[in-house]
């Protein structure tokens, strides 16, 4: 049987040359953090395992600084994990740093020197601010209960979409609403803000969120515009004064506190300052490809023709119709948790699909909406695994190098 | 020797389970030239060939928490590789062969034109065996071509010992009745047997 042993010195393997050896392990990489991205993406359903160190670490932070909000614990269910456990409500404070806290289907995203409450009733996220500002991103509720932020005498009342809350210590709220719709609840009155909104004092006045640029106001005037994420956006403001790179701070708190003292006094100064404002700015300017025309500028119906696209096709059709809905979702109907989920789908049934660039553009561009954090930066990775020619890999390049 | 190798393997796929991209790449460099040896000899040169390189090693890191230790690392991707092969030879059973052998311009003078020739006899011998049922190529291409002990194929391709001996010498038994009637092709197995 081994009379043919010779033929192995007769099969005489060709060499690849290192051009196609660097494509082959650039894509091995590539789909490696795409991986990693959607394990994360999975994950983020349940409550993460950090949650609770986080939430530790808030908690023993609200101790230090004597931030005692839990009266309205009494009649609140909490768990981090949506459970209702009949436990008090977390009284919790971020210092100069802020943090974000992770509830799987709403991240919080807490500026500094912000205290509040968070309960879980029902499985529901209720948040009572006592001062300072919070940006929560809200996937869809569907039969969730909603997610209610109290804010004084204000309740701000969501079922998916990306908000920021803020009360002043004069005890003045506003609301500014990146994606979707909330309901404001006041004094027995109902009011309605979307996206691209900003509620204060009663008052509502047109943001541009993604220009960063005001567009007018749309009810009473006299209120002062504020783009979300441009340099006075209060979400911002941890950034504002960060001490020159090297200069000596502990790690996780580089800001220091001179952005304590900033965010006190309200100064900001101005955009240039920021290199991370700038990025957000950068990647909030790049074009976001068009999808397929299916015929409506109505989003819910345009979604639902992408839908059918997506699941009654095959090929091209199909893969235009998963990115149609991702574009629809993310961008007309604030729904990024649905959005990262339909991009996560694209990637897995067309890993070389003709929309891949602008899918993982999208992508990048959602995850890095609440900052440059680790999800941000992995996305970056993934785009530039992916497209290392593209014309924005400069941009996506900065991002993988950002520290914020 | 043998022991600090298995050692490093260890520690390499550790560093790998723990995301960091650096051990992933060291791995895939450490790998590759075995995994593309493999793949090679089983299917010949291929146009898919960069493709099936990618899909094995993003198995062997989507897999990689299954690496138990028992197996050297070493064989355990190779066992990765043949499924992948495996998998590939099974789906384009009725696809057109994708063979690309670039034919050489044949340098002038008898060593040109043998050089040509055992070419082209390893090209008929890969279109030989794409008419082979995929088990029983798998077999033959790791057994005769890559020169494994028939244990070790066995083992690689999760088949007992005598079925793989038989998928062997099946093998063995088509390509001799194709060289019957092709001179290239029997110039190059009898030159296998010399």
């Amino acid at each position: 049987m081994s009379d043919d042993r010779n033929l192995v010195d007769r099969v005489v393997v060709e060499p690849l040359d290192d051009e196609r050896w660097t494509a082959i392990e650039r894509g091995v990489i590539g789909a490696l953090r795409t991986a990693s991205i959607e394990r994360a993406l999975a994950d983020a359903r349940p409550a993460r395992r950090w949650v609770w160190p986080v939430l530790g670490g808030a908690l023993a932070a609200a101790a230090a600084v004597g931030v005692i909000l839990a009266r309205r614990a009494p009649d609140r269910a909490i768990d981090p994990t949506g459970d209702p456990a009949g436990a008090p409500a977390l009284a919790i404070a971020t210092d100069a740093t802020g943090t974000r806290i992770d509830l799987g289907r709403a991240v919080l995203t807490v500026a500094p020197d912000t205290a509040f409450a968070l309960a879980r009733p029902g499985g529901g996220v209720d948040v009572a601010l006592d001062h300072g500002a919070i940006e929560l991103a809200v996937a869809h509720r569907e039969d969730l209960p909603p997610v209610v932020v109290h804010a004084g005498d204000v309740d701000v009342i969501d079922v998916g979409t990306v908000f920021t809350v803020e009360r002043r210590a004069d005890g003045a709220v506003s609301v500014s609403v990146r994606e979707g719709e909330v309901r404001i609840e006041r004094a027995g009155t109902s009011t309605r803000v979307v996206a691209g909104q900003r509620w204060a004092g009663g008052e509502l006045v047109a943001i541009d969120s993604d220009r960063g640029a005001t567009t007018g106001p749309i009810a009473q005037t006299g209120a002062v515009a504020i783009p979300i994420g441009g340099p006075n956006d209060l979400l911002s403001r941890r950034h504002v004064a960060a001490p020159p790179r090297g200069a000596a701070a502990p790690h996780g708190h580089a800001d220091g506190h001179a952005a304590r003292s900033g965010a006190a006094a309200g100064i900001a100064p101005p955009a240039a300052a920021d290199p991370i404002a700038d990025l957000r700015a950068a990647i909030a300017a790049q074009p976001i490809p068009a999808a397929s025309d299916v015929g409506t500028t109505d989003p819910t119906a345009a979604l639902e023709r992408y839908r059918r696209l997506a699941t009654d096709d095959k090929g091209a059709q199909a893969s235009g119709g998963l990115y149609g809905m991702a574009r629809v979702q993310s961008l007309a109907l604030g729904q990024s948790a649905e959005a990262l989920r339909t991009l996560g789908a694209y990637v897995k049934r067309f890993p070389d699909g003709a929309e891949l660039e602008a899918v993982l553009w999208l992508r990048l561009r959602i995850l890095c909406r609440g900052g440059i954090d680790d999800a941000c930066r992995a996305a970056a990775h993934t785009y530039l695994g992916r497209f290392p020619d593209s014309d924005r890999a400069g941009l996506v390049e900065r991002i993988t190098v950002a520290r914020q | 020797m043998a022991a600090v190798a298995y050692v490093e393997d260890i520690v390499l796929v550790d560093r790998c389970l723990t995301g960091e991209e650096a051990a992933a790449r060291e791995l895939f460099r450490k790998h590759r030239a075995r995994v593309h040896a493999c793949l090679y000899r089983v299917l010949g040169a291929n146009r898919d060939m960069d493709d099936l390189l990618q899909d094995a090693f993003i198995q062997v890191f989507q897999s990689l928490k299954g690496w138990r230790a028992e197996a050297s690392l070493a064989t355990w991707i190779d066992r990765v590789a043949v499924r992948v092969a495996y998998r590939y030879l099974s789906q384009r059973k009725n696809a057109p062969p994708t063979l690309e052998l670039v034919d050489d311009v044949v340098a002038p003078g008898p060593s040109g034109a043998r050089r040509a020739s055992a070419r082209e006899g390893v090209r008929r011998l890969y279109a030989a065996l794409d008419a082979l049922p995929p088990a029983a190529r798998l077999a033959f291409a790791l057994h005769e071509l890559e020169g494994r002990p028939m244990a070790e194929v066995a083992s690689l391709t999760g088949a007992t010992v005598t079925a793989t001996k038989l998928r062997v010498w099946r093998a063995r038994r088509a390509l001799t009745a194709k060289a019957a009637a092709d001179p290239v092709l029997r110039e190059l197995l009898a030159e296998g047997v010399r």
